[in-house]
């Protein structure tokens, strides 16, 4: 019974910063300044062309950054966690370094990189080559992403590859098994669970964030998250704000139960 | 003789200038239940990993029914391994741990579904193809290892101390049904365990091995009844282990006390390793005795009582069915045949 008591804390915690929070926004939401009532206004506001194409561009580019998140952090848990490296720890800790950096600070070093008088363009220079425009692209943005959520896509997939046991590799090469099948068949579907947080902690940022699309994109991309904060910040439409706001988690979680089936499928199987 | 179906030639192991077997010669004979015995860090395990080709070694031939497969990796060897923790696929079912081997191999889904329950039969769990792993005991899930690697019809198996996380009584039954297992299938079996126990109940022949050479290969009764040193002697089963001096041929010294013994001198008073078997010791009249000391302490073990007798030189292991008064001063009596006389070793 003890341990009721201690939960108390936490849940008072959860109910004022979390909980009410989110009534208000819902109440938000679903009223109108000056009006009384319920409207749905400011739902179906959201889904004028204008804003549907905001919501899909941030869906597409939190797509594509966990997709080339994967492509890249897979291979290099894989390696990192198989192969015999000297210095193995230190690759590891080069990957992650970066999470220990200020993620305005990492994302504004972009800049200097990619700007118009930047590393990038000064070597083209060098060489005589056209400047080219890297910074306000699509493609800056998602550099930006991937460069940022890259360690959470790699750390949990180390951590379940790591924890395989060799003996079960050895065991899958003593029942004839070569190396492709042991990938296919033991070592991917036991790292499915570390998969899977990967995507989750790499997609949930990537499709929240407007520091890197305001830094990056230069405030000509706009994206969902750009979008709320316009309407909190500059324009004072809390009403607005607050339904694209709901509108928001409901595709994170619509995204969670998705990824939550697979896990599940997963365990069942365990 | 029989061609051996696999023959180890001067193996050698070395890990980070860790000598860990040092040249291994042995052969193993078709349908034979072979045993490397040996305390902890003997190299048994590391014998076994380089036959099942999870390891290399550094030196030394490895032949397989004539040809050297030293190079070969595991998964095109004719051998299967029961891994000490058993190693099962935590995400796969019982059924398709089984089936796995002949899933490789591509064999055609019915044959593998009437050989997996046929394979469930001989290890008597039938009906378990859809639990899961986890859902099963240690000894289920040993049983499922072997049935895994017995599916692939090897012509040898290899277990890695398989019994090493069973309770004792269950420990026991499996090593009847694994003895039997074998027999039934004809596969030769390559074993590893400390437990020497084990290995008398259940091998056709011994290998007992320490710091990464072989003691000593026999049977069972061989090992146990004519120990090659003290090492082997202390191994298998009790032993008194004295130091002693041989005298002439057939008669050794110790205790201070000669006795009539059934070994030649190797040269005249040399000093050797005298073992005596606790059952071997006869306690009798303190005026019959050959050597006289007093009962120290008395344990009882079920079918007998196993005694310490003080004999101010010795303090002497003795197992008998009666017992004796504790503290009462007695007599003990030696059997030629049961004084075995070993060069000495440092143990």
């Amino acid at each position: 019974m003890k341990s009721k008591y201690l939960s108390y804390p936490y849940i008072i915690w959860m109910i004022i910063f979390t909980i009410i929070p989110i009534l208000i926004i819902l109440y938000y939401s679903l009223s109108s300044f000056g009006q009384s009532g319920l409207t749905l206004q400011y739902f179906s506001k959201a889904f004028e062309p204008t804003y549907l194409t905001v919501i899909f561009k941030s869906l597409k580019l939190a797509f594509y950054c966990t997709v080339i998140c994967l492509i890249i952090g897979y291979p290099v848990s894989y390696i990192l966690s198989t192969k015999e490296f000297l210095n193995k720890g230190f690759l590891l800790f080069l990957f992650i370094m970066p999470m220990w950096m200020n993620f305005l600070l990492r994302t504004y070093s972009w800049l200097n990189i990619l700007g118009s008088n930047g590393v990038i363009n000064n070597i083209l220079n060098f060489f005589h080559l056209p400047k080219q425009m890297f910074l306000n692209t699509e493609g800056a943005i998602l550099l930006g992403l991937v460069y940022n959520f890259l360690p959470f896509m790699i750390l949990p997939i180390y951590t379940s590859l790591h924890k395989i046991d060799p003996k079960l590799i050895e065991a899958g090469q003593d029942l004839g098994a070569n190396s492709k099948n042991i990938f296919t068949k033991i070592i991917f579907p036991l790292s499915i669970p570390g998969v899977i947080s990967g995507i989750t902690m790499v997609f949930m940022p990537a499709i929240t964030t407007f520091v890197v699309s305001n830094v990056l994109g230069g405030g000509t991309h706009m994206l969902i998250g750009n979008l709320i904060e316009q309407q909190f910040l500059r324009t004072n439409n809390f009403n607005f704000g607050s339904a694209l706001a709901i509108i928001l988690m409901i595709i994170i979680v619509f995204i969670s139960i998705l990824l939550s089936l697979f896990d599940k499928n997963y365990e069942e199987k365990k | 003789m029989q061609e051996p179906i696999i023959n180890l030639i001067k193996i050698n192991k070395t890990f980070n200038n860790n000598h860990v077997l040092k040249d291994i010669n042995l052969y193993i004979k078709k349908n034979e239940f072979l045993t490397l015995l040996g305390p902890s860090g003997c190299g048994k395990t590391t014998t076994l990993r380089i036959i099942g080709g999870f390891e290399e070694p550094s030196d030394g031939e490895l032949m397989f029914e004539g040809k050297n497969i030293v190079s070969l990796p595991p998964h095109k060897r004719k051998v299967n391994t029961v891994f000490q923790k058993y190693a099962l696929f935590p995400n796969m079912n019982v059924g398709e741990n089984i089936a796995f081997g002949l899933k490789i191999k591509k064999v055609d889904s019915n044959t593998i579904k009437s050989k997996v329950e046929k394979m469930l039969k001989l290890v008597n769990l039938e009906g378990y193809e859809n639990r899961q792993i986890s859902s099963l005991s240690g000894g289920q899930q040993q049983r499922i290892a072997i049935a895994r690697a017995l599916i692939n019809e090897p012509e040898v198996l290899l277990l890695d101390e398989p019994l090493g996380a069973l309770d004792l009584k269950l420990r026991k039954d499996m090593q009847i049904e694994l003895k039997n297992m074998q027999q039934q299938l004809g596969i030769t079996f390559i074993y590893v365990t400390h437990d020497q126990e084990e290995a008398l109940a259940m091998s056709d022949t011994i290998v007992v091995m320490k710091d990464g050479s072989i003691q000593q290969i026999g049977t069972p009764e061989k090992i146990y009844n004519e120990p090659k040193n003290a090492f082997v002697a202390n191994f298998i089963g009790d032993s008194n282990i004295l130091s002693g001096k041989m005298k002439n041929d057939y008669e050794v010294e110790f205790c201070n006390v000669n006795f009539k013994c059934v070994d030649k001198a190797f040269s005249n008073n040399i000093d050797v390793d005298v073992v005596i078997r606790p059952e071997d010791i006869l306690i009798v009249n303190e005026n019959e005795g050959q050597i006289i000391g007093s009962i120290e302490n008395i344990t009882f073990l079920g079918i007998h009582y196993e005694i310490i007798v003080n004999t101010n030189s010795f303090r002497w292991k003795i197992k008998s069915i009666h017992m004796p008064k504790l503290g009462s001063t007695v007599g003990l009596q030696i059997n030629p045949d049961s004084i075995h006389i070993m060069k000495k070793v440092s143990l």
